[in-house]
Parts: C-alpha cells; structure tokens; sequence
C-alpha cells in the first residue's frame, strides 16, 4: 500500500519558520494606521432587566472615539446558522449571564477604553436566576426567555428499535446518574479580531476563526450588511479546538466602531474574559438506564439527558442535535430512547469544545458499561469487543458503519496494555487499568444544501502550487495535510506547494471544522482540484512537448515521457509556457467534495456522515487512599483515523487529546458558587502542564477509507472523548471505588472512598 | 511622566521615552513592534510573554519597562543570525512541536534559559524549565522531544 | 498614569527614607506578587521604591558561625539553585524551587515571598471578578468575609509564600530596617496571624536579610498542588528531624495566615513517640479553614497522611 512520496512521510509543517521565529502574525500582533482599542462592557449581574443605559459620560473620557450600545445596530435576534435565534450583539432590555454584553467603547489606547467603560452608567434591576439545569426546568423557576416556559430551548425526544422489548428481554437493567462539568478549551490565543468599515462600505475581519465562511454569512445576517461587502481574512490562529465558529459580539461590534471612528478597531480578549464570555464545554447530567442480557449483549438504551446550555442556544442547538444520538453507534445497541434537553441558565453560553459532547456521553457510558461488566461477571474490554461496532454495521439510527478500525483497536490496547495480566489483579498495590471506546463523525451533514468543501489548486509560472481552501488551520495541520496531498497528486516536491490562510475574497466557500471533516472533505476537494490542475498540465504539456498526455507523466516537478529516461521538461517550464503564450491560460484546477449523505436528525434514520472514525483508549493509574491522588501510569491509545497523511500532525493531535482528556477527567473545572464563576485564569481553572503527561502509547489502526484522501478519515476528536471514561474506570479497578462526577480530584476520591467504607465497612 | 529607557534589544542600543508604569511586553510589542512575544494572560501564568532579560527568562507581562534600564533584552525576534536559525529554533521546527503556534516564541525562549543553565538536562528538567508555558496544543510530548533533540545534536552553538 | 513614579533606589536609607515621605509607595523587588495587584487595582501605589539596584542586597555569604546570609533580593532560582542552602537547608532549597516556573523564580525574590501579601479566593481577582463581593473585608474595607461567612470580623488570607514553612522550621530571622534602626525577628514572629494585618512590620519598615542558623541536618519539605504545576501550594509540609532526637519541626504552611508549627506535636517526635500519635497530635494543633477547594476534613486527611509519611521517611536517612 505504502508506495507514497509524500502522504504518509513524515514532514514538517509548511508555517515552522514563520512561527519559530516570531514571524507569523496572530490577530493581535496586527497593527494599522490610525487603529483604536476596541473594549466591551460586561453586565456585572447573572440575570437583570436594563432599566437605564446612559454612555454619554463615556464619550467625553480623552483618547475615546466613540461608544455603541444595541442601539446602534440592526435589531436582529440570530441564532447559529438557521438555528433557534436567541440572542442579540448587545443586550437591549435584558442581561442573562455575568459576562453579557451591554456596550462598547473604541479608544486610542487600553487605559482609556477600560476608563471609558467604567463611566457608562447602567441601571439594573436584579432579576432571580437559575444555574442548575433540573432547577431550572422545574414549575416556578426564574424563566429566561419569554418562549421557553421550562427554559428548554431545544427537546429531542428520540425512540429508535424496541425499547419495551429490551427491558422486557433483559436479564440485567442498571440505572446509573452520570455528571461531568463545564471546562474551557484554554486555547493559548484569547479571541479578538481587527475590523475595518471602509468609506465604501466593505467591512473587513481579521481574526482567528476556524470557520470564515460561515462568519462572513453571520456577519452579515447581523449587521443586514451584504455578503459580498463583507471579507473575512483568517489570521494565524492560536488554538481553538472549536471555539471559534461562532459569531463572538466582538466581531459586529467592532465592525460598527469602525464604520463610526472611520478607523480600523481591535478587540482582544483578556484572558479572564475567555472565562466569562467565550464558549466553553457543555456540563452534562446523564440519567442512563441500559438493558442487557447475561451474556453481555447490549439490548437498548435510555437516556434522560440535560445539556446546560447556559443563557443561549447558539452553537448548542446544532451541537445537540449530534450529541444526543452519535454515541449510540460505538456500540451495537439495538434500542434506543433518549430525552435530550437543552436547558437555559443563567450562565455564559458554552460552544464547541473537541469531540462535540463525546467526552460527556463517553464519561457516562463507557462508565456505566464497566459497572455493567461488573454485574454480569465479564470482562470490560470483552464486553466492549463483544459489543463494537463492526465494519458492515447499521447502527440503530441508520447510520452505514464501513471502514471501521474498533475491534482492531480494542484488541491492540488489551494486548499491548498487557490488559489482561493486570486487570482485576492489582488491587493490593492500588494500581487499576481501566478502557473506554468513542466513535466520531467524519463530515456529518446539517443542511440540504452545500455541506462540503471546495478547493481550488493553482500551478504557477515556476512550477509552485498555490492551494486554495476556505477549511481554516488553527494548529491542527490542514496546511501540512493539504499540501502533502497536493504533492502527492501533483509529482512535485512538498516545497514547492504552498497553502494560503482562508480569506473569503480569494478561497472558496467551504464548511469549517464540523465533525473532523476538515482533512477528509477538505481533502478530498484539494485532491480533486490537484488532479484538475495536473490534467490541464498534462494536456498544455502534451500540446508544448508534442506528446500524448496520456504518455506523460510528473516526478520530482519534472515531466517525463513514457519510455525516455530524461525529463523533457519542468512543470514550471510548462506552466510559464502556458501563462505567456498567445491565448495564455492559468492552470488551475477546481475540486469539490460534496458529501452523499443525508441530512442528520437523530429523529429519523439517517446517513448523515460520509464515514465514522473510532477510538479505544486504556488508562493506567494508581491511587492513593489516605489522599485521594491518582496517579497516571500509562496511557494506550489506539485510533481509527484510516490511512495516516501526516503522521506527525496525527500524533501531535493525540498527544494533546490525550492531556486535554487527562485534565477533563482530574484537574479541570470551571467551578461556580451560588452561579459565580470562580476560577477564571489558567491555574485556578486546573489546566494541565508538562508533569501531567504520562507516557503514551499511540497506534494507528490499519484502516483505510477507499471514500477519503487516500484513505484518510479524522483524529482530531478521537482521542479526547474517551480518557476521562477510562480514568473512572482505572480507578475502579485499583480500589474498587466508583466516582460518578468529574473531575476526579483528590477530593471527590477520597470522599467517594469515605463513602464507601461507610456502606461497606 | 516620560521616562527615559537605555537598553540593548537583541543586541541593538535603543532608547525610547517610556510611561512609568509601562510594561515591558507592552513597549516590545508597541513601540519597538517586536510582536514575536506574546501576551497569553497577562498575569504570569502561561510564559507566552517569555523573554530573556540580563540573561534570566522571565515574564515580560509582569516586568515594568524601567527594570530593563541599562540591561539586555532578548525577545524571538534575536535568536537567528543574519537569517540563520538558532539551532533550538531549526530542532523546533523539526520535531512537530509547533501546532497553532501561539506558544512556540515563548516556549523557545524558555528551552533557551534552560540549555544554558544546563546544557543536558534529564526529561524531568526539561519538564520543569518548559513547565511555564502553557501549551494547549501538543500535550507537551513533542517539545520535550525537540529539547532532546537539540541536546542530542551536540553543540548549541552550530 | 502621570502622578505614578518608579524609582530605582541606591541605597536602603534612601528607600527607607521615601518611603517615610511617602506613605503611598511600594517597595519592589521582583514585583510578580505587587504588578498583579496593581493591575486588579488591589494596590494602588503612586510611587514604586526599587529596591533590585540597591548593592549587597542579593547577596548570599556564610557566617563566621556557620549560619548564612541570604539578601532580601536574592532570587528564589538563586536561593533554589545555591550550593551551600541545597547542602545544609535542604527544605529551604526545595521550597524556593518549588514555587511556580522559572520566568517567576528567576524575578520573584525571598524577601517578597516571606512578604508575600496575604491570599484568598475573593481578594486575588480583577475589578470585574469582585463586583460581586462588593463587601470583602481585605479588598474593599468591607464587613464581610465570603470565604467564613459566619465571621463576625477577621480576615481569613493564607500567608502562601512556599518558603515560609521551611524558614520557621530551620528558626530563621530576618533583618528588619527603618529610620529608627535595625531589629532582628524571628520569622516566626514575622507573622500576625490574621489576614489583613499579616506582617509585623512597622510602618516604613524594610525586610534586608535572612539569617539562616547553623545547619539543623535532613528536612523535609512538601507542596501539594493537585490542581495545577504552577499552583500556590493547598497545603506545604516541612518536617525537620535532626538524629539527635531534639529539635524537630512540624511546620504547615499556605492553610492559615500564618505558618502552623505543631510544638505539642513536635515534642513527641523528639521523644521518638510514634508516627501515628505526632501525626494525631499536629492534627489537633493545626487550625484549619474550608476554602473553595479543600473542606477541613478534606485537608486534615491529606495532611495527615503526608505527614505520616514524611514522619516514616525521615527516621532512615533519606534525602530528598
């Protein structure tokens, strides 16, 4: 299989040089002539009614230049995408989470910008909140929007196979409450953008954004300002993971202080901000009841599911829709009933956050998989084994299960966890292994239109490609991948390609970073578009070299003629040829992958995803009774992401998952008193650092994807879903002790370890 | 008051009027439009805002621009010569330790101070002299690996 | 912005001497503790006395009676690194390397960690943060205290500096200057105890120099910070126990306003009482406060057993 030049090598990133040295530019580092400071004032007050607005005294602070309240944009209440619309730029007449924004300020400097907010006069009128998602469901409870009586803002009720049959067939029924909490992706690079309204009303974004193209349309949606009068230009990205999709008020409002000022404004984030105001991970809380029989064979599943949506919908209510059902197919379940609720609360609104709400479900399911495993008198990775999805599979919601590396890889984490000499056997020296499985969708469909990715490859005059992708790269390497693919296609060295940041002006209209879609749809567009540009090549090649193209053939950027050893001429040869004789042409080759699959709705049977890539993961720990620390031993992992492109880029995703999945599980928390949010810096917040890496194993399985880039599939989310699951049940292992609420710090544990000294003495 | 600041900045005099209370991140990025170093927090956490000052990393965030006075400076910006990279910088670039890069200038000032304090540090001193830079990227892994890499290369200096 | 002044001090009477005149400045050093609460507008200094140009004050030099020196403004890498405080105070050396990152230690000096203003939840965080604690009684004057709600008055702030421990555990002083003259303190005696008032320095008054005794032999010292590599520490052990059966030292720090010597409890260690009674005893004598993370019980448990097992290692020579 392996007889690639580039795919599958191991190669450094195009943008190394430019960001070892300093060079490459991040939203922040943008500097214009003329550009002022952009600041936006928070509400102070989880849930109040504005009854006075007067920013007046704000305007006459020196060095500021202007200040915009709601009242200087269009009303618009927009949601994200076509989904529920509940929110507007600025507060107008109601603030629901500490962090909303009331108002803005534009000034010549940080200092006078904050002075300026601190003279905008606000009076409120505090209003009862809720930030428990049950409290807030319940008759009586503090209602934040006037159409959501129960402050539920989306319910998908869900009821696929025989549920009645299961429980009427099971010979083992475990009802178990599951609770993770809200964390934030931490990314190093806080949110800001840099806009400019021109004189002629074309209104460009700097910013780092995984997703300009649906930017550009919410952009517009907002301001009613055309599509095609707005550009946004993607800047190097510091990090995201899934934030940074969605339409931060950062983005209209500098757009209209600049259109006031008629100078460029940037707005940056501090870091305590991203806390209050960003779009961290959704807190879940998972009433899970599953069937099985005795010989370990799942039956059905019933899921009572709270999403703690906080104030709005925005990104959740497309995120719900996926992480209601997707994690019903790891597994082959027959049956399945689920009450998905998304739930208002007086909090900052969460958004994406790597995996899409897999890291929750896998907590609560692969938790309670293992108490099953326990009960029945079988072994948990054999009962997963038993249980994996399989190549061939339709999963209960319709979803066509084809290349699928599970099995593989639950069987290569036991064998080379050494799983079975150490699982159940360690006890005496406190020391556990526990596993856990995800699935993710690759390239899942939401709408009924355009779902995939267009691309565009150019050869120019001295034999260099230029790739063009509206699918971001915000350190995950769609630059590395994308120009190895070219490359490869094209016979040129990985040099000679270059990839430029999205810029909706000159990329082409593509999706974003929807269910690790990018290297597999965004792949497949620049192959295509690759194999365009290499036709028209061969053909203008042929025409010059007086040859048949189908006799030509491209090595190294050079063009060979079948049987001459010597080339006859260099790719860049023949494209200058091309580009300055009379009737001279660009070679430029058109891509696009639109995905043949349906339109996801976890209500139907579906096929909404082009493939599915799967994940085992075993964690090994060791735990400490008298102090409830628990050690990390080892981690295994093994990935299903089909044909590996850039294998360096797909370790460097794991190897983050993994330590983004060990703080998830142990350290991480965004903690609240009475709806206050507490930790707001890196520390508090208990983010992972050098000495919470634990040695790690990481295998590929042997799949290959005959419908991707060569064979490729997504890792990008595989591996962070499943470590906190695996966590849990390790610890089980080695004390016998079960925690059911993340994180598992040496609190919880040694209180759970109290607790159950107390029920078993 | 305007005060003024005497300094070498990667190897270069320069001398600017600064603001009392200016911080030293603020006057590289702004006025001398070094903008290599980053600011991740401002608050001494994340090491984004690295630099090497009179030859001890520290944050810049947490430095006033005044206790730089008649001291050296070196940001990102001044590690390669005449367009050569420093041999940290090409180990870096080499060894998939970059992914978003937001980090990468003040995690190479920091691997910097630590191979000149100690030139073959274990893996555990290189987890300790990188440990204040946040990194939410790579886990880590791949920068200790660049660090062995450049110790294994033999001398920094070629 | 222009009625701030930073001052590069030349010499102690100097910086004494404007501080006198001056009862709004700030004394720096390594300023990674004051420029954080500049910037939350915690302090609002007019001026900062810089004290790192001052010559001598960093410097670290043996005593004619075996003792050591260390200057206020040496660094914590400094102090962390020394050959001589990693051969005879080992506690010491490891408490100064235990703090933070390097960036930090290599600016962060002793004399601002054994200073190091007082820390809670509810007084370390921006203007915006403690809108909603309008009433702390550190932060704003106010009349409340949010982490022991039921206090009628008092303030609850950890004193978190991780060297503490280990400097009242080896019996250090310290050299305190004013206008009226120089006095040596115990640093021990350094501390009040409450949260507010956390220092018995006089007005004006400027910490020069840690006196470190003769040599006391092994120590231990430990920081647990589960949550984070950079933490301040939940809880800090240092443990010395010379062979010669008097002298040990029980100290927990970064739990209260002061560092917790447990004497009743140090009394049966030098008696060669059992690990479980020392430890059983020191539980007794140490006051411990619920914060956000960490209940009592949680703290006493994990205390416990660390101790224990400090107690355990220290009877065979063991270094650390």
């Amino acid at each position: 299989m392996d007889s690639y030049r580039i795919i599958t090598k191991r190669v450094n990133r195009p943008d190394a040089l430019a960001k070892v040295t300093g060079q490459a530019k991040f939203t922040a580092d943008l500097k214009f002539p003329g550009m002022l400071i952009g600041k936006v004032l928070r509400s102070p007050h989880h849930h109040a009614r504005i009854l006075h607005l007067d920013p007046a005294a704000a305007s006459r602070v020196p060095g500021v230049k202007a200040v915009i309240t709601a009242r200087d944009l269009p009303p618009v209440v927009y949601g994200f995408g076509d989904r529920r619309a509940d929110m507007t730029v600025f507060a107008a007449d109601r603030v629901r989470f500490k962090g909303d924004e009331i108002a803005a300020v534009a000034a010549v400097d940080e200092d006078a910008a904050q002075e300026a907010l601190d003279r905008i006069v606000v009076e409120y009128q505090d209003l009862p909140a809720v930030f428990d998602p049950e409290e807030a469901v319940k008759e009586g409870a503090p209602r934040l929007h006037d159409d959501s009586p129960n402050n539920i803002g989306v319910r998908i009720r869900i009821d696929k196979g025989d549920m009645d049959r299961a429980w009427a067939e099971a010979d083992l029924v475990r009802e178990d409450r599951f609770d993770t909490q809200r964390v934030h992706q931490s990314y190093a690079e806080p949110y800001g953008c840099l806009a400019e309204w021109d004189a002629d009303g074309r209104i460009t974004v700097y910013t780092g954004t995984m997703n300009a193209s649906g930017l550009q349309i919410m952009l517009s949606r907002v301001l009613k300002v055309p599509v095609g009068r707005i550009r946004i230009i993607q800047t190097h990205t510091g990090g995201s993971f899934g934030s940074k999709v969605v339409l931060n008020s950062i983005y209209p409002a500098s757009a209209v202080l600049s259109r006031k000022t008629g100078r460029p404004v940037k707005m940056i984030y501090s870091r305590e901000e991203e806390y209050f105001a960003s779009r961290p991970r959704f807190a879940g809380r998972y009433y899970v009841k599953t069937a099985v029989k005795k010989d370990g064979t799942i039956l059905g599943r019933e899921l009572n599911f709270f999403y703690d949506a906080g104030a709005y919908c925005d990104m959740a209510a497309a995120m719900i829709i996926v992480c209601s059902h997707r994690n019903d197919s790891v597994y082959r379940i027959p049956a399945v009933r689920t009450d998905a609720k998304l739930v208002y609360t007086n909090k900052s609104p969460v958004g994406a956050y790597r995996g899409y709400g897999s890291p929750q479900n896998t907590f609560a399911f692969d938790s309670q998989l293992d108490m099953i495993a326990e009960d029945l008198g079988m072994d948990p990775a054999e009962l997963r084994l038993k249980n994996a999805t399989r190549p061939g599979d339709v999963t209960v919601h319709g979803w066509k299960i084809t290349s699928c590396g599970l099995p593989e890889a639950i069987e290569h984490v036991a064998a080379a966890s050494g799983w079975k000499e150490k699982r159940g056997r360690r006890r005496r020296l406190k020391q556990g292994i526990g596993m856990a499985c995800t699935i993710h969708e690759v390239d899942d469909r939401h709408s009924d239109g355009f779902a995939g990715s267009n691309a565009q490859v150019e050869i120019l005059q001295d034999g260099q490609a230029v790739i063009y992708s509206g699918e971001g790269e915000y350190g995950q390497g769609r630059d590395t991948t994308f120009c190895q693919i070219a490359a490869e296609v094209l016979g040129i060295p990985l040099e000679s390609v270059r990839i430029i940041l999205p810029d909706t002006d000159i990329t082409p209209y593509s999706l974003g970073p929807w269910g690790s879609r990018v290297t597999y749809s965004g792949g497949i567009a620049v192959l295509r578009a690759a194999e365009e540009a290499k036709r028209i090549l061969l053909q203008e090649a042929g025409d010059m070299l007086e040859a048949n193209p189908a006799d030509l053939s491209i090595q190294e950027g050079k063009i060979f003629i079948k049987g001459l050893s010597q080339p006859k001429a260099t790719v860049g040869e023949v494209a200058h040829f091309v580009l300055f004789r009379k009737e001279g042409r660009r070679i430029r080759g058109s891509g696009q992958d639109e995905p043949a699959t349906t339109k996801m709705d976890p209500t139907k049977q579906t096929s909404p995803c082009s493939t599915y890539s799967f994940a085992c993961q075993a964690v090994e720990v060791e735990v400490n009774e008298q102090t409830g620390e628990v050690k990390v031993l080892k981690v295994w992992t093994a990935n299903d992401g089909g044909n590996i492109i850039n294998p360096i880029g797909a370790e460097g995703q794991i190897e983050g998952q993994v330590l983004q999945g060990l703080g998830f599980a142990k350290t991480e928390e965004m903690v609240f008193r009475d709806g206050h949010l507490l930790t707001a810096d890196f520390m508090t917040v208990g983010t992972p650092g050098p000495f919470d890496a634990p040695p790690l194993h990481i295998y590929f399985t042997k799949t290959y994807d005959p419908t991707g880039p060569f064979g490729a599939k997504g890792v990008a989310e595989v591996a962070a879903p499943p470590t906190a699951a695996a966590l849990a049940n390790a610890v089980y292992d080695a004390i016998g002790v079960r925690v059911k609420r993340l994180p598992l710090t040496p609190e919880k544990v040694l209180a759970a370890i109290q607790d159950q000294r107390k029920r078993d003495p | 008051m305007l005060k003024p600041l005497n300094m070498r900045v990667n190897g270069e005099s320069t001398q600017l009027l600064v603001g009392e209370e200016e911080i030293l991140l603020e006057v590289l990025r702004n006025r001398l439009m070094l903008t290599g170093t980053k600011q991740g927090c401002g608050e001494g956490q994340c090491g984004h805002c690295t630099i090497i000052l009179n030859g001890k990393a520290v944050n810049s965030c947490l430095t006033l621009a005044l206790e730089a006075e008649g001291g050296e400076v070196l940001t990102i910006e001044g590690l390669a010569e005449e367009g050569r990279l420093h041999p940290i910088q090409k180990a870096y670039a080499e060894s998939g330790a970059i992914q978003c890069g937001y980090c990468t200038p003040g995690m190479i000032m920091a691997i910097y101070s630590l191979l000149r304090e100690n030139p073959r540090p274990s893996e555990d001193q290189i987890r300790e002299g990188i440990k204040g830079v946040m990194c939410r990227c790579t886990g880590y892994y791949k920068v200790v690996e660049a660090v062995t890499r450049v110790t294994a290369g033999g001398s920094l200096h070629g | 912005m222009d009625k701030f002044s930073f001052v590069r001090v030349a010499t102690v009477a100097q910086a004494i001497r404007l501080k006198r005149d001056n009862p709004q400045a700030f004394f720096m050093a390594g300023g990674t503790d004051l420029l954080i609460l500049k910037r939350n507008k915690l302090i609002q200094p007019q001026s900062i006395l810089y004290l790192k140009g001052i010559p001598g004050l960093a410097e670290i030099y043996p005593e004619a009676n075996g003792g050591l020196r260390i200057g206020a403004c040496a660094t914590l890498d400094t102090v962390a690194s020394h050959p001589l405080i990693q051969q005879n105070y080992p506690p010491l050396a490891r408490a100064a390397f235990a703090v933070a990152s390097p960036q930090i230690r290599n600016k962060a000096t002793i004399g601002g960690n054994i200073c190091l203003n007082s820390r809670c939840w509810f007084f370390n965080r921006s203007p915006f943060w403690r809108a909603e604690y309008p009433e702390c009684r550190k932060a704003a004057g106010g009349t409340k205290c949010y982490i022991i709600p039921q206090s009628l008055k008092g303030c609850f702030a950890l004193q978190s500096g991780d060297t503490t421990g280990p400097l009242v555990a080896l019996e250090a002083k310290v050299r305190l200057v004013s206008d009226q003259g120089e006095r040596i303190l115990g640093v021990e005696d350094l501390y009040l105890g409450d949260g507010i008032r956390y220092l018995a320095l006089k007005p004006g008054e400027i910490l020069t120099e840690v006196l470190l005794p003769q040599p006391k032999g092994e120590g231990i010292f430990r920081k647990f910070r589960p949550q984070n590599n950079l933490d301040f520490a939940a809880f800090n052990l240092t443990l010395l126990s010379p062979k010669e059966g008097t002298g040990s030292k029980i100290v927990v720090s970064s739990v209260a306003s002061k560092p917790l010597r447990a004497r009743k409890a140090e009394a049966l260690l030098n008696q060669g009482a059992p690990g479980k009674e020392v430890v059983g005893q020191a539980m007794k004598e140490i006051p411990l406060v619920s914060f956000v993370r960490g209940d009592v019980e949680f703290k006493k448990q994990v205390i416990a057993a660390y101790m224990t097992g400090a107690i355990a290692g220290s009877k065979t020579p063991l270094r650390e």
